[in-house]
């Protein structure tokens, strides 16, 4: 076999996708050290050992930011597709960010590079017919939700289920004993935790929901004790003025989310991967998702799943109260959280579920599993990988463009 | 002048039906009753501009009606065939921003001939 070239192309514009990207990294890399990785990512990737293309840092926009931004994301593609033509990576891994991985996957599968796309955007919430897209642009699919595998199977995208990342995370980082410790003897009585989300936008529209119905719980439960997750440090004086303004005495602690979930008797979090985070440390919680009228107006149509919490899409069934407001509803949000921390049969049924739940899908070594699955395309001389993973060479000619 | 009430009611109503029709996801009502909506706004628009004001007519059609028309085949186009790596919802927003604008222009200077007649 003659000796091949062991670049592989990594792409991922989003911190979560970032951290599964470096993990996955450093698995390839344990297997085979001479895997050399090019592309695009943040700060863990970088310390993983990618030869970063463009630093991703700051590209998580959404809407009318990413137009703004749109002449450098241009740049970006170019370089990227330049890298493509240059250097013929082995295979593709992108990794979430579907506003521009489909575009390097559109480039990679025209120049017959194989195209493996790790953790799809979530299209079985909204837009499945999107999954077209998919067929045309990826080789392999690997999704990291079991109920993901059925909905891409339907499609006839060849899929793997590997679980999810987050769980490899865990149970390598573990958690802070002491600090949770530390925080529960601190703040003494009940402790209930604000995990509002990681971007600017959706602390702003959910952390002054919270902090108003933080005053309602107060009335019902004087020993409550709040705190606010700060996943990004950067927002920390954007996330005090809001609770400096509210009147309400928070406690704002900036990362170790662990420490925090782990220290709570009650999370109310927004919709996003951090509520697995919450159903792994078994603890209740409260999501919700806030949205402007007219985005709810727009949204509603393409909605085709009746839950916005991931732990209630997993578990197929209300298992923790979850709400879609378009207005701020926090006197549901407080009413909801008085029952879960003085009804000790719903609490108790809470975290019964989410015992069930956690036992069928907390399983670590998501990152080796999708790595087992890479490794074979990097074996073949190039060109092969496609017989490996179902690439269709008349497809390319009709991927979209756009 | 007769024409206008009949031609703003229309639009309203039509206005109205469309929204629900879209918020409850009735694809073809949707269609059907948004073809009313621009039909009844292009004609109006036709009565209150194209004798004095043409280019402003023009404008118009071009604008908030043949613009949204084909953000509306562009997203139908990538719904049913995949034919951009962009998701193309977004286009969803843009029409629907420019149709209450169309019939605010036309319900506007509708008024404002009545009042000055």
């Amino acid at each position: 076999m003659p000796e091949v070239s062991r670049k592989i192309f990594i792409s991922a514009g989003e911190s979560s996708g970032d951290i599964h990207g470096a993990n996955l990294m450093r698995c390839l890399l344990e297997k085979d050290p001479d895997i050399t990785f090019y592309g695009l990512g943040k700060e863990n990737m970088k310390q993983a050992g990618l030869h970063c293309l463009h630093d991703m840092s700051r590209k998580s926009l959404m809407w009318l930011q990413v137009l703004m931004e749109i002449s450098t994301f241009l740049r970006i593609k170019r370089d990227c597709i330049r890298f493509f033509e240059q250097e013929r990576p082995r295979v593709a891994i992108l990794i979430d960010y579907c506003g521009l991985n489909f575009h390097l996957a559109y480039a990679a599968k025209r120049l017959g590079i194989p195209v493996i796309y790790y953790i799809s955007p979530q299209l079985w919430a909204h837009g499945p017919w999107r999954a077209k897209k998919i067929r045309k642009l990826v080789d392999k699919l690997i999704v990291i939700y079991p109920f993901e595998k059925l909905f891409y199977d339907r499609a006839g995208i060849p899929v793997i289920y590997v679980g999810h990342p987050l769980f490899d995370e865990i149970s390598k980082v573990g958690v802070h004993e002491q600090m949770v410790l530390g925080l529960k003897n601190q703040l003494g009585g009940t402790v209930i935790s604000f995990l509002p989300g990681s971007r600017k936008q959706e602390i702003a529209q959910l952390l002054p929901l919270f902090l108003k119905a933080a005053v309602r719980i107060n009335q019902s439960v004087p020993c409550a004790k709040f705190l606010v997750s700060c996943s990004n440090e950067q927002y920390f004086g954007f996330i005090k003025n809001i609770v400096n303004g509210s009147g309400v005495d928070c406690r704002i602690i900036v990362g170790n989310v662990h420490e925090v979930i782990k220290a709570s008797s009650l999370c109310i979090a927004g919709a996003g991967t951090v509520t697995l985070q919450i159903a792994y440390y078994l603890k209740p919680m409260i999501i919700t998702y806030k949205i402007s009228p007219f985005a709810y107006f727009i949204a509603r149509p393409f909605l085709t799943t009746p839950y916005i919490g991931l732990v209630n899409k997993l578990a197929g069934k209300m298992i923790v109260p979850e709400h879609l407001m378009y207005r701020g509803d926090h006197l549901w949000l407080a009413d909801q959280a008085i029952q879960l921390l003085c009804d000790a049969q719903k609490r108790q049924d809470c975290i019964h579920e989410l015992t069930l739940l956690m036992k069928e899908i907390a399983r670590p070594g998501a990152s080796e599993r999708v790595a087992d699955e890479i490794l074979p395309l990097l074996s073949y001389p190039q060109g092969f990988g496609k017989d490996i993973c179902g690439f269709v060479q008349d497809e390319r000619l009709n991927g979209p463009g756009g | 002048m007769v024409l206008y009430f009949p031609l703003l009611t229309a639009a309203f109503l039509s206005l109205m039906a469309s929204a629900v029709s879209y918020f409850f996801a009735k694809v073809k009502l949707f269609l059907f009753t948004l073809l009313l909506f621009y039909m009844s706004n292009a004609f109006l628009s036709f009565l209150l501009f194209y004798d004095h004001q043409a280019i402003l007519f023009y404008t118009i059609i071009a604008l908030f009606i043949a613009f949204p028309i084909g953000c509306l085949i562009v997203f139908a186009l990538d719904r049913y065939y995949a034919v951009f790596c962009t998701d193309t919802s977004f286009v969803i927003v843009l029409i629907w921003l420019f149709i209450p604008i169309l019939f605010a222009v036309n319900l506007t200077v509708s008024l404002l001939k009545v009042i000055h007649a």
